[in-house]
């Protein structure tokens, strides 16, 4: 990151990773869900923490005929319900109401636009943001390339001549198009009108601190690196497990279905972070190269045999979870009763690459499922010759390390020990590490690390637009073939994992699920 | 779980004293049941020395800070009142409950170790068996620590958190300058904002060379009564630019890079519930171009706010407030002790301190 405070001589020994210019961060779409679940409790905490630049404001833009006042009466509520930390802390959220506006605009209005650049130049006269933007879509996609081509044309977006002023910068929400065709649409659309660097796609995955941790276990110990690849691992796992059904958005999950939902972006992100080789250098670059090299190492699944061997997708019906009657999918409201959309994905994945060559990927999400958890598991090699005979009761498992995610972030080593006893009896134990008892910090919610890397114009954590493509390119034949019914959908009921179908997928090869 | 505590009793050979308190540290994990075992977690060794006076107030900081960390806490007490040979040693575990929890299921041990002055000639040998091997070690130097004991224990701490302000320039600068271990100053940790508002007005690059010109400085302060070094903050502050800048303190008067003189005061002052030791206003005066830059950071009445304006190329920018959140104790010391990042330059403005302060 190129910053004027890296020059600066008094910035000696203070940490440069966390400094963000000036800036006004403008939310588009800031009277809905995700302003208010999910960005300004976001703000809030990087207040309460100290992590907003001194000179910082946030504007809001919608439809809804709110005023300045309205909005931070909305906004303290939205804090109060959402955020991590309560209650409220008053101090903090004086200072950081008083930099909050708002502007009523339609989205397709370009005089909107000229109020909102004119109530940014006033909002650098009184809080010094000095035209540093940060201009973040919480918007239907639909609207996305309507915004954007209207921020450009109110000359909002320009990359100024100096190097050394701010460069304004644009977060787009998910889904990043729906196949492949309308990615690259979207993103040639965005690229006539922004420059790349410009351009930070949010996968709120990449937020978590788990998940970062994946890259801190991987490439900040060296005892794992000669370990991880094809000599060792014998299989691979990945769950993004919830217990929830689509909770009243049949309208969007008719449209959009799991794979779209969660394969093509979360789950397609876990898979990279594992596999991938060393960066050269913890920039976002060199970062985001090595995820999309494992991008194209995918064998694509695109001849229906192979399709039928190595997917599986399901729509969950009736069932108990947790204890609760739930309904079926085809029973929730604005959902069709001949619905064919799934609700859950299992893959055997194959990466053709010398470190992962011949080791299977098992990829599986679904909703309603027992429990929520995502989770990445590496099956080592069984033993080429067992020593020891195992307790009565006991299973002789390969070793597994198990990196939790979410929720209860940690991570497990299942290993063999001894019984304490006269004879050699071996039992499985783990070795467990978890975030919540190992550090007493709280650890942020992954939108405020996302939020403050977006305003310091860090994308190391964010989709490159050739990431997009090549997982829509992965994505796009299995939906297509399950389009046209080529496969068939399998139901499971609510609270089980799934349709046996998924488990046969591993057992076909001998291998078996971690249920967590 | 049982808590176990056993009382140990002085006088007899330490080794035997130390060996009863690694028996209770053992039985405290032993217990009857497999289905009640309990996880116990740390992450660090933290060993906080204790000086005289304030008793309760130190172990109910040291109680908060360890509840925020899994760590074995080891509390070291010198206690003149007690014989010279005297060598007690209490174990006990702080167990906490996790969320969705009925019952406490993360434990960490702490170790209360008090001894005679003669017992404290021997910490070292004490401690080392005690430490939990492959973690850190992060030793927090209390109010009145003795120094004898604290230049033992540093020497085989990763991290010392000590306060300047209370411990004294002189011992804190001699305890940087002898030991390879991060040292973390509360004081110095408390002039940041100042720091980082200062910092700010430069990454202006037009302002820089600002920087080589500087004429002047002044700086107020609310001194901290009865304390070491009262004038600590205000000049950790002038001594991180001399630092940085390359000044040099020559017969207690300070001379930037160009040998130029600094026209430095620091003023005592008063304001209603101020906190003791804290600055309360910095203006620096430079040249840029053969034109005044005058940047000025004040704290505000309530003391909620930093007021921040900077004159330059002409004209007076708007002033900016920085909100200033007041940090208890117990945060600036759990952070300290549990920060990994730590900067490196707190070593090298003790000295200048020292040195600055030295000369007459």
């Amino acid at each position: 990151m190129d910053s004027a405070a890296s020059s600066n001589p008094l910035r000696a020994g203070m940490s440069h990773e966390l400094a963000v210019d000036p800036n006004v961060l403008v939310i588009f779409g800031a009277t809905g869900d995700l302003t208010a679940r999910k960005l300004m409790p976001g703000i809030y905490n990087l207040a309460r923490n100290r992590l907003l630049p001194a000179s910082f404001a946030l504007l809001g833009v919608g439809r809804r005929a709110w005023d300045d006042g309205s909005f931070r009466e909305h906004m303290r509520e939205a804090v109060a319900r959402f955020s991590r930390a309560k209650p409220i802390d008053q101090a903090v959220w004086d200072d950081l109401a008083a930099r909050l506006g708002y502007v009523q605009a339609s989205f397709d209005d370009p005089a909107g636009y000229e109020r909102l650049k004119a109530r940014l130049d006033e909002t650098d006269k009184s809080f010094g943001t000095s035209g540093g933007r940060t201009f973040y879509l919480a918007v239907p996609p639909s609207e996305t390339r309507l915004i954007v081509r209207n921020l450009k044309r109110a000359e909002l977006v320009e990359l100024p001549s100096d190097a050394r002023a701010p460069r304004p910068r644009v977060i787009v929400e998910k889904p990043f198009g729906f196949d492949l065709e309308s990615a690259r649409e979207l993103n040639r659309d965005l690229s006539s009108e922004l420059d790349e660097s410009q351009i930070f796609r949010i996968d709120h995955y990449l937020g978590k601190e788990t998940v970062q941790n994946l890259l801190v276990l991987r490439f900040g110990n060296s005892i794992f690196e000669p370990i991880w690849s094809r000599s060792h691992v014998s299989y691979v796992e990945i769950t993004v497990a919830e217990h929830i059904g689509i909770e009243g958005r049949g309208r969007f999950y008719e449209e959009t279905g799991l794979l779209r939902d969660v394969v093509q972006n979360h789950a397609l992100q876990l898979l990279s972070l594992v596999a991938m080789e060393a960066p050269v250098a913890w920039d976002a670059d060199a970062v985001r190269n090595e995820k999309v090299k494992v991008l194209r190492t995918l064998r694509p699944l695109k001849d229906i045999t192979t399709l039928r061997q190595s997917s599986v997708r399901g729509q969950y019906a009736r069932g108990l979870v947790r204890g609760d009657e739930v309904p079926g999918y085809r029973e929730e409201p604005d959902v069709s009763p001949e619905s064919s959309v799934e609700t859950f994905v299992a893959l055997h994945m194959q990466l053709d690459s010398w470190r992962w060559g011949g080791v299977p990927f098992y990829l599986r999400a679904g909703k309603r499922l027992p429990k929520r958890v995502t989770e990445i598991a590496l099956h080592f090699n069984a033993l080429p010759h067992p020593l020891f005979f195992a307790a009565p009761g006991a299973s002789s498992r390969p070793n597994t390390l198990i990196l939790r995610i979410q929720p209860d972030e940690g991570i497990a080593l299942r290993f063999a020990s001894k019984i304490p006893g006269q004879t050699i009896a071996i039992r499985e134990v783990a070795m467990d590490f978890r975030y919540g008892t190992a550090f007493g910090t709280e650890a942020p919610e992954a939108y405020e690390r996302l939020l403050l890397d977006a305003m310091r114009g860090d994308a190391t954590l964010f989709t490159r637009h050739d990431e997009v493509e090549a997982q829509w390119a992965y994505v796009d034949p299995i939906q297509r073939a399950w389009r046209e019914q080529a496969l068939p959908l399998l139901t499971y009921p609510a609270g089980t994992w799934g349709p046996p179908e998924a488990h046969e997928l591993l057992a076909r090869q001998g291998h078996g699920w971690n249920n967590p | 779980m049982t808590v176990a505590a056993r009382q140990l009793r002085p006088p007899r050979p330490l080794s035997e004293t130390l060996r009863d308190i690694e028996s209770s540290l053992e039985s405290l994990w032993a217990n009857d049941s497999p289905d009640q075992a309990q996880a116990h977690a740390y992450t660090m060794n933290l060993i906080a020395v204790r000086g005289q006076g304030q008793k309760r107030e130190f172990l109910e900081l040291i109680e908060e800070v360890s509840a925020q960390l899994a760590s074995r806490t080891t509390i070291v007490d010198v206690d003149p009142e007690l014989d010279a040979w005297a060598f007690n040693g209490d174990v006990s575990a702080v167990c906490r409950v996790q969320p969705g929890e009925s019952r406490p299921s993360v434990c960490a041990e702490r170790l209360e170790l008090s001894m005679g002055a003669s017992t404290a000639k021997r910490i070292r040998s004490i401690l080392v068996p005690l430490l939990e091997a492959q973690l850190p070690t992060v030793l927090y130097v209390g109010l009145g620590a003795p120094a004898s004991v604290v230049g033992a224990i540093a020497r085989t701490a990763d991290r010392i958190v000590l306060d300047s302000a209370l411990y004294g320039l002189s011992r804190s600068a001699q305890l940087a300058a002898n030991t390879d271990a991060c040292v973390h100053d509360l004081a110095f940790t408390r002039v940041r904002h100042f720091r980082e508002m200062l910092a700010r007005f430069f990454d202006d690059p037009r302002l820089l060379p600002a920087l080589s010109a500087i004429r002047s400085l002044e700086v107020s302060y609310v001194p901290t009564p009865d304390a070491a070094w009262p004038s600590a903050q205000a000049e950790l502050l002038i001594s991180w630019l001399g630092v940085t800048l390359g000044w040099q303190a020559e017969l207690g008067e300070l001379f930037e890079a160009s040998g130029l003189q600094l026209d430095v005061t620091l003023t005592p002052c008063s304001r209603r519930e101020a906190e003791a030791g804290s600055l309360e206003t910095l203006t620096l005066e430079a040249e840029l171009d053969e034109a005044p830059v005058v940047a000025r950071i004040e704290r505000a009445d309530d003391g909620s706010h930093l007021l921040c304006s900077l004159d330059a190329f002409g004209e007076a920018r708007p002033s900016h407030q920085f909100l200033v959140r007041h940090r208890r104790l117990e945060e600036l010391v759990t952070h300290a002790v549990s920060d990994v990042v730590t900067d490196p330059l707190v070593g090298r403005v003790l000295r200048f301190a020292h040195d600055w302060a030295r000369t007459p």
